[in-house]
């Protein structure tokens, strides 16, 4: 249990009236861990993951961090690529990746991250737009790159590339991998896109609430 | 359709309800304030009927009295009458004491003095002794040295002198009214009465005028001083005076020349026809401001729904409903919000109406607010629906087109300057000119209000809330760095992301800043107005009266005497004499008062109006300095081509002498008004040096401070001096009810709290709406800054920051906003004021509260915006759209 990150026990989510997003979920999130999350719409991918980056609360099961150090869980430890940019609009591309950086109390001027954030992922010329001068694209790339500025030590990305062409999402994918190698961040995908699965290390697959079909070994 | 009500009712209600509150605001308002003024009119058409005192005096030509009778018994059958003989004499005389005191011309008058006094309340009043026998006037009594029981010769005109015993001595209040000259144009204003009077009951006036009143029209003559059943008139003053003329007119027309009318009634509804006109005037200039407040605040939520209809329109055109359908559908959320709104608008103003005690049958009020409440909502629901239904689904499930190009256009067009130079020219041209903003002719029942000079408010209020916009864009644009330092404290780190944001979002920001300004600019400038309007009155009272509590003698019983009783007296915190007597400039006799100028401010207030070219505090810093020195009017400055310095010789009258002496003076300065003094010429000097210069050195008037109700303090004093029936009591309060001018005719102090009462609700409401919308707009940005793991301080310092800006800029532009208009508003209307106001009143606590209460919105509706909802974070995760 020392090495994990994140792990989760017999952790169940429910909606009423009577919908059971996750069931009975036991799994671990280990440093440096590639995760593909799979599964088709309804599943209980994005509902696993707000669980698992602190944006939601289990009805049954015990969640716990043992990885991460003291702090803030987000943006610090934990960064979130939304399933959608989820940008400001009154902030142009560098003030939104400031953001994480003044809430996790970092010292220091953001700048630098954020332009390595922003060229990372290719918007390095952009960082002046506001998000309604980017294509959805480009909005998509920037909630990646807002996700990386804080440096944490785990990743989620919900369907990053779920609104791009196959080129930019794979140059995407391999940045973002070249990058949690570079930190030795872990990096958990959720995507319907096979070809992004199939670069990652692990597999797992949400069917109505449960985490099956994963890799032997990976569910305790 | 039932059920589609029932879904609106159900799941809508919020939005409904929001919007319904605004109208309700909207509508309540107009009604209440409506029934307000016309509920003052109709009290002023009451209250100068109330105190009218004969409502006709007739006087006969010729001794067709049936004639008279029977045309007046045609003309009004509901009426009381007492007849009043009149007879020119040429003095009285009386023997007191051993010394004989002789009087001037005056009148001797017969009547049933006790029945009169019982018919017409409040026109005799028994100073002492008894109704019952001869009674002389207190001048009369004061000038003859006379009493009750004293013996009075009344020297006839033509005939031997007669002789009676004193029963009594009243006073007539009305004195000018009584003795006026019937026929032709009857005068509000006073008229001199005679000083000799003695009053006659009509058995002894028979014996001694009888044969002059048959024979010498010219000496003696006879009136019928009618009592009008006044319910026969109409409230509203205008349509009561069309109907007390007629009736004149009407009798007139009956005696065919048998008869000459003084229409009392109707000079007296004359004088508040132009009062009820300013109450219209003050209706329009301050409270349509907070009913169009009202209505921006309610299409501000009408307009935050306005995609969310357009999303249902599309789906139940794209469902294929036929347009008639489709129409109604939409058209029910205005309908329901119109039918609400306007319900609960009328019930919140019959509940004011009934607390403040307004009358409820004025038709007229209940009407417009009803058209404003669904006049509104037809607007702001049915113009964009109209739209709408025009578009086909695929436009309507779109975002609203952008209003952007027509909502900027007036930015490139300047139309707030335009605006403002239009109220500037308006304004300038309307005052420099001494205009009148209403116009009541005396005698003609027409009036008029000069409706063009609403220009210059009505474009001040536009052109300001147009430069607001503009400003607000401007500086929060261009002073991002400033609002960034100024956030700090609240923002901390936050600050530059903050003031960016806000620099983005700022026609957003800029709108709700104007929200707040308009609804403080409304609490301002009608408080601000009210206050200086109150304090004008009082002012106004004060001039008249002299202070809170005056005792006036005459040169020969000067007050003096009495200056520390009246000072010991209960109620009374200071009290100082003042001369009041005459000097004639040349040919001309004036008043001349003779005041300590170093303690005449601590009993009476001296504005700085009263003197031209100089302060009250440097005209009698100026009085101090020279001994000798006079203040003098205008009027006889420009006669004799006075200069500062000049020596001026007025003549006095002296001690132990009967002739005026001359008394050299030194010209001070010039003095429009002074308290107690007329309004034609007269002198303003010191008292030491007009009592060395005459040898008299008693003061004529005890002017007295009240240290409470100057009511109180009068009764007291009163009740000190009731051994001295010589010497006249009044009093601030008596005084303000008696002069019954234009100030005190509209009870300012229930509009002030009615308006105020609104401006507390619009200011809390619109501030709380304002960010409470702003927040539902932008609630995905804040749900993604609490995913990010922005907790209160991150989130906060957005919120709190938007909040401020919109309160601080908000409240600075609606102060400067609101007191230019009432400023405006004062000068414009300046006619009522006499003197004009030297600086506007400002009611700074009732300013907190009310800033007070926006803050107090603020709070609620930031710590309501920093709740967390889940299902919000959710939202944010999957992508949900702000607004």
């Amino acid at each position: 249990m020392l090495d994990s990150m994140v792990t989760f026990d017999g952790v169940t989510r429910r909606f009423p009236p009577d919908v059971t997003a996750v069931d009975e979920v036991t799994l671990r999130v280990r440093p440096g861990d590639r995760i593909a999350l799979q599964g088709v719409s309804g599943s209980g991918k994005s509902s696993l993951l707000a669980l698992m980056v602190g944006l939601d609360r289990p009805n049954a099961g015990t969640i716990a961090w043992p990885g991460l150090e003291k702090g803030p869980l987000r943006p610090g430890q934990i960064g979130i690529a939304f399933q959608s940019a989820c940008l400001l609009p009154s902030l142009n591309l560098a003030e939104n990746l400031a953001l994480p950086w003044l809430i996790a109390r970092y010292a220091g001027d953001p700048g630098r991250a954020v332009a390595e954030a922003l060229d990372l992922v290719g918007l390095g010329e952009m960082a002046d737009r506001l998000p309604s001068e980017l294509s959805g694209g480009q909005a998509l790339r920037a909630g990646v790159a807002r996700a990386l500025v804080t440096r944490p030590r785990l990743v989620v990305a919900d369907e990053p590339t779920g609104q791009l062409d196959g080129e930019t999402g794979r140059a995407l994918i391999g940045a973002l991998l070249a990058w949690a190698e570079a930190n030795g961040s872990a990096l958990i995908v959720a995507t319907h896109d096979a070809a992004v699965a199939a670069r990652m290390d692990r597999h797992w697959q949400m069917s109505f609430g449960r985490l099956t079909e994963v890799l032997a070994g990976e569910v305790a | 359709m039932k059920r589609w009500i029932a879904g609106l009712l159900a799941r809508r209600m919020l939005a409904l309800g929001t919007a319904a509150l605004g109208i309700a605001l909207a509508v309540a308002l107009t009604a209440t304030l409506g029934l307000f003024v016309l509920d003052s009119a109709a009290g002023m058409t009451a209250r100068a009927v109330s105190k009218v005192g004969p409502d006709w005096q007739v006087q006969q030509q010729g001794a067709d009295t049936a004639n008279a009778m029977a045309a007046l018994d045609a003309t009004i059958p509901a009426h009381r009458q007492a007849v009043v003989d009149f007879a020119d004499i040429s003095g009285l005389t009386a023997n007191v004491g051993g010394t004989v005191q002789t009087t001037g011309a005056g009148k001797a008058v017969g009547l049933d003095l006790p029945a009169y006094a019982a018919m017409f309340p409040g026109q005799i009043r028994l100073m002492t002794g008894s109704l019952q026998g001869a009674v002389i006037a207190q001048q009369t009594a004061a000038n003859l040295h006379a009493a009750v029981g004293d013996k009075v010769a009344i020297q006839r005109i033509g005939a031997t002198p007669v002789e009676v015993t004193v029963a009594g001595v009243v006073e007539l209040p009305q004195a000018d009214q009584f003795f006026q000259q019937v026929g032709g144009m009857t005068r509000t204003g006073p008229s001199a009465p005679p000083d000799n009077v003695v009053l006659l009951p009509p058995d002894s006036f028979a014996a001694s005028f009888g044969a002059q009143l048959d024979s010498a029209p010219q000496i003696a003559w006879r009136q019928l001083h009618l009592a009008i059943d006044h319910t026969l008139l109409p409230p509203d003053p205008v349509a009561a005076l069309t109907q007390s003329q007629g009736l004149a007119r009407h009798f007139e027309a009956q005696v065919a020349g048998g008869a000459v009318l003084a229409d009392n009634l109707s000079a007296r509804i004359d004088g508040v026809r132009q009062d009820s006109l300013f109450a219209r005037v003050l209706f329009l200039f301050l409270g349509l401001p907070g009913v169009a407040v009202a209505l921006l605040l309610t299409a501000r939520i009408t307009g935050t729904g306005h995609d969310r209809r357009r999303a249902e329109l599309a789906i139940l055109q794209v469902r294929g409903m036929r347009s008639a359908a489709l129409a109604l559908r939409m058209a029910a959320e205005g309908i329901l919000v119109a039918g609400m709104g306007t319900a609960v608008g009328l019930a919140l103003a019959s509940t004011l109406a009934k607390a403040m005690g307004l009358g409820f049958g004025h038709l007229w009020a209940w009407g417009l607010a009803i058209a404003v409440g669904l006049g509104a909502t037809a607007v702001l629901y049915g113009l964009p629906l109209r739209s709408d239904l025009a578009r086909p689904a695929r436009e309507n499930l779109l975002p609203a087109p952008s209003v952007g190009a027509l909502g900027q256009a007036w930015r490139r067009m300047g139309l707030d300057l335009v605006f403002l130079s239009i109220a500037a020219s308006v304004y300038f041209e309307t005052t420099a000119q001494g205009y009148h903003l209403v116009t009541a002719p005396e005698g003609v029942p027409v009036a008029a209000v000069d409706y063009k000079s609403y220009l210059a408010p009505g474009m001040l209020w536009l052109g300001a809330g147009l430069l607001i916009l503009r400003l607000a864009d401007w500086g929060l644009e261009r002073g991002r760095g400033v609002v960034a330092g100024l956030l700090r404290p609240v923002a901390g780190r936050y600050a530059p992301l903050v003031a960016a944001g806000i620099a983005r979002d700022r026609r957003r920001i800029a709108t709700g800043i104007l929200l707040v300004a308009l609804t403080f600019s409304f609490a301002v400038s009608t408080s601000v107005f009210n206050t200086t309007y109150d304090g004008q009155a009082l002012v106004d009272a004060q001039l008249t009266n002299g202070a809170d509590v005056t005792v006036t003698g005459t040169p020969d019983n000067p007050a003096q005497p009495v200056l520390d009783k009246v000072a010991a007296t209960r109620g009374i915190a200071t009290a100082q004499g003042m001369m009041h007597r005459y000097a004639y400039v040349g040919t001309d006799l004036q008043d001349i008062y003779g005041i300590d100028p170093a303690k005449i401010g601590q009993v009476t207030t001296l504005s700085d109006a009263y003197f031209q070219g100089m302060t009250a505090k440097a005209a009698m810093a100026e009085l101090a300095a020279v001994p000798d020195g006079v203040f003098v009017a205008d009027e006889t400055v420009k006669d004799f081509q006075l200069v500062p310095g000049d020596r001026i010789n007025l003549r006095l009258r002296m001690a132990g002498k009967a002739d005026y002496a001359v008394v050299p003076f030194t010209f001070a300065g010039v003095v429009r008004e002074f308290p107690t003094a007329p309004t034609d010429s007269f002198l303003v000097a010191n008292a030491t040096y007009l009592a060395k210069m005459t040898g008299l050195p008693l003061a004529e008037t005890v002017l007295a401070r009240a240290n409470g109700d100057p009511a109180v303090a009068g009764a007291a004093v009163r009740a000190a001096l009731s051994g001295r029936p010589d010497l006249k009591v009044t009093d601030l309060t008596e005084t303000a009810r008696r002069i019954g001018s234009s100030l005190v005719a509209v009870d300012l102090r229930g509009l002030t709290a009615l308006e105020t009462g609104f401006a507390g609700p619009l200011m809390a409401g619109a501030l709380g709406l304002v960010l409470a919308l702003g927040h539902i707009e932008r609630r995905r940005s804040l749900a993604v800054l609490r995913a990010l793991g922005g907790g209160a301080a991150c989130i906060g310092a957005f919120l709190w920051s938007e909040a401020l800006v919109v309160l601080g800029f908000g409240l600075a532009a609606g102060l400067g906003l609101g007191m230019v208009l009432a400023g405006a508003l004062v000068k414009m209307i300046t006619q009522v004021f006499d003197p004009p106001p030297e600086v506007l009143a400002v009611p700074w606590l009732l300013l907190a509260g009310l800033g007070l209460a926006g803050a107090l919105a603020m709070v609620l509706a930031v710590l309501w915006a920093l709740r967390s909802p889940r299902e919000t974070l959710a939202f944010a995760l999957r992508g949900g759209t702000d607004g």
